[in-house]
């Protein structure tokens, strides 16, 4: 007996040592560095709740390493939670234990009673006694992460060699168990010497021991792995909605590498560009590259920003057409700037514009407005200036010279009064006529008359006829070219200016020995100019820019009120024209040139 | 009234007013001498002796200009300044009679040194009341500078 004890015992001990390297094995499986786990463990074990035993070990593994220990040494052998509920499979549980005792009600009571007082956290050692339900030997090894007790592995149901068969018989009846049952399951109860369970019940520590490290092991890792994965979803969640947030932006966003390569846009960049797919333009644009880019100084600030500049360029144009690309010329705000790494590096460039090209267009347009206004404003300013002046002057003609009339009488003067009622007479009618020039040009540009094309040419020989009376009388030759512009125009109103030219030119054809007026038209600079032009008095430099001023003659013997050329040119200007006066000076004949934009000749 | 008579330059293209400006200055016999000149090229022409006032024609200086703004060819306010821009006339006193009351005028003449600003009175009786007045004022209590050139002085 005890030679076969001792074999008993080597095998035991190769038995134990077989499966302490088989949990070597499993650590190796789960562990990363050991240092690394050590010096975190303390901090994320104090933080969190702990996980159960399940999530820690394979079961079915520890049912094998159980199963095995139990064979090997012939022990009943269990894994229970502290509270005592199993977590493995019973191995190896004798009969007499399983069927028996807890057969009947006082020997289940005390089976579990004894199990409960037995399955305290014991970091030291095993814990070795005999059971509170027929003194069999039990021993009981916890299994711990850190501090922190998860389970018990339980063995025992083995006999005592040197306990008599009486005691155990005393029990069964006790219990009240069948006595000869008891007996006959007594002797298949495993045997053991009180030394050599307290060696199973070492060798049990030992492995119990191993399993909390791994335990403590698994637990750590299952932790950081929960952290790193809960660090890497809220990275993933972060990026989900940087990118969504790039995307749907309204502002257009452009990212640049290093290169100046347009490595990603979003949607408001395809529109803003009229770009339908993004894909073929990223990757294959080079900000660098690109003339436009590097002629409007944009490609420079990329560079700079590359180097560590941000830059808000408040308003500048692009027109993608003239780099190659699809969309309209548009005005920006934009932004350019780094993104800067952890370690200071920058690896890209955001460049961001907001379409300002309709708040630029309605900016124009409105100084446009405000400029014209303002034209106008001080048109009429001097108009109503010019008007209030000129219809005073008659009115104290008249008023003063009836005065002298009243004098004229009291001091019986009566040879003055014929030539003071000629001049009254002569005011009122220059009143009467001022009255009606201006009435006349207010309709201009107010009344409009239905537009339809107009060949010059037709109204300058209209013109011609008009006036053959005076033209033969003074012995004028007139030419009109076989061809003038045709204007998308009002006729009368076009009529009245060549009416009024041609009526200047007959009047101030002086004394030339042949006089001569000629109608013309050249090009210049893709603009139709027409003329007229005469051989007769000629207007000094000094007074072309006042010709056309209302009521401004400079001629004090000629007919008319001086309103005829302001009528001209108010007639071209309500038509989009404009008119000048060239002439060398006095006796140097007069060329009054005129532009009307032909726009709309085509209808 | 006592000494040598003043030239007065009456710069008018409205002959009717410079017809009423005469015969009111001749009634209160404050006129002395008026030349009209029809327009600002002319009133130019005869302040620096050119054209028809080239010599060898004789012409005295003015002592007073009576100046109208709206003129042909050149305006008033034009005459004005090249009187003023020149040293032989910086001094001389110009009265603007005119029919504008606008305050750019007014300001414009003041900015070149007028001497009177007068606005013609539609009413006939403030008309000849005002060129009595002037008469008295600028052809009787206003005493002139010296005449330093063109002493000469002929009939109109």
């Amino acid at each position: 007996m005890p030679s076969d004890s001792k074999k008993t015992k080597k095998v035991l001990i190769q038995e134990v040592q077989q499966l302490r390297q088989r949990i070597s094995e499993l650590e190796g499986e789960t562990t990363a560095s050991d240092s690394s786990v050590r010096s975190t463990i303390t901090a994320s074990e104090k933080s969190q709740g702990f996980p159960r035993f399940e999530s820690l070990f394979n079961i079915n593994e520890l049912q094998e390493i159980q199963d095995s220990f139990a064979i090997a040494t012939g022990v009943a052998s269990i894994i229970a939670e502290p509270n005592g509920t199993p977590i493995t499979r019973p191995s190896n549980f004798c009969r007499l234990c399983k069927d028996i005792i807890r057969g009947t009600e006082i020997g289940r009571k005390n089976c579990y009673w004894s199990s409960s007082e037995s399955s305290k956290f014991n970091p030291a050692g095993p814990f070795i006694r005999r059971c509170l339900s027929g003194g069999f030997w039990d021993a009981v090894a916890s299994i711990a992460v850190g501090e922190h007790h998860i389970a018990n592995w339980l063995i025992g149901q083995v006999r005592d060699e040197d306990i008599n068969e009486k005691s155990f018989l005393d029990y069964a009846d006790k219990i009240g168990a069948d006595r000869k049952e008891f007996e006959k399951a007594l002797d298949e109860v495993t045997v053991m010497s009180a030394e050599k369970f307290s060696n199973v019940a070492q060798a049990l520590f030992l492995i119990a021991n191993q399993m909390s490290k791994t335990a403590y092991k698994n637990s750590f890792l299952k932790r950081t792995i929960a952290e790193k994965q809960q660090t890497e979803n809220q990275l993933q969640e972060s990026e989900k909605r940087l990118s969504e947030l790039i995307r749907n932006s309204r502002l257009s966003i452009e990212i640049y590498n290093d290169q100046g390569v347009l490595v990603q846009a979003n949607k408001a960049w395809g529109k803003l560009w009229n770009i339908p797919i993004i894909k073929e333009i990223v990757g294959n644009y080079n900000i660098l590259d690109d003339p436009q880019a590097n002629e409007l100084g944009f490609s420079d600030l990329v560079k700079r920003a590359f180097k560590g500049e941000s830059f808000d360029v408040p308003e500048f144009a692009y027109d993608p057409h003239k780099s190659g690309y699809p969309g309209r010329k548009r005005h920006l705000h934009s932004y350019i700037y780094p993104i800067v790494a952890h370690n200071k590096s920058i690896t890209n460039v955001i460049v961001t514009h907001e379409d300002i090209t309709d708040r630029v267009k309605f900016q124009s347009e409105r100084e446009r407005l405000i400029a014209e206004l303002e034209a106008k404003n001080t048109e009429l300013e001097r108009f109503t200036y010019t008007v209030s002046h000129d219809l005073k002057s008659p009115l104290i003609t008249i008023r003063g010279f009836v005065g002298l009339i009243k004098k004229d009488f009291e001091s019986s003067d009566h040879s003055r009064v014929r030539d003071d009622i000629e001049r009254i007479t002569i005011a009122a009618d220059r009143m009467y006529l001022l009255l009606e020039d201006v009435l006349h040009l207010s309709r201009i540009g107010r009344v409009v008359n239905i537009k339809e094309n107009v060949s010059l040419r037709e109204l300058a020989l209209e013109a011609q006829d008009m006036l053959a009376g005076q033209i033969s009388e003074k012995g004028i030759e007139i030419t009109v070219p076989s061809e003038m512009p045709v204007i998308f125009g009002d006729r009368t109103r076009l009529y009245e200016v060549f009416q009024n030219l041609l009526e200047n030119a007959v009047k101030f054809s002086g004394d030339a020995k042949k006089p001569h007026i000629e109608f013309g038209v050249y090009k210049q600079d893709s603009e139709s100019i027409c003329y007229i032009k005469d051989n007769g008095l000629g207007i000094d430099p000094k007074y072309h820019s006042k010709v056309f001023d209302l009521f401004d003659q400079l001629n004090q013997e000629a007919d008319g009120t001086g309103v005829g050329l302001t009528l001209v040119r108010r007639i071209i200007e309500t038509h989009g024209g404009r008119i000048w006066v060239e002439s060398e000076g006095k006796g140097k004949g007069t060329k009054v040139c005129f532009i009307i934009q032909e726009k709309g000749k085509a209808k | 009234m006592e000494g040598q008579p003043l030239v007065v330059l009456l710069v008018e293209d409205n002959p009717d007013h410079a017809e009423m400006v005469n015969r009111s200055l001749r009634e209160y016999r404050v006129a002395n001498m008026i030349k009209h000149v029809e327009d600002g090229e002319e009133a130019l022409d005869y302040l620096f002796e050119r054209g028809a006032y080239a010599p060898p024609a004789k012409r005295p200086d003015p002592d007073i200009v009576l100046l109208d703004l709206r003129l042909p060819k050149v305006s008033g306010q034009e005459v004005l300044a090249e009187i003023r821009a020149t040293e032989r006339y910086k001094n001389l006193p110009v009265v603007i009679l005119t029919t504008s009351d606008s305050d750019s005028d007014i300001l414009a003449a003041y900015e070149n040194q007028v001497n009177s600003y007068l606005v013609k009175p539609v009413d006939f009786e403030k008309f000849t009341n005002l060129m009595k007045d002037l008469g008295f004022y600028w052809l009787g209590w206003n005493k002139y500078p010296k005449k330093t050139h063109n002493e000469e002085t002929c009939n109109s």
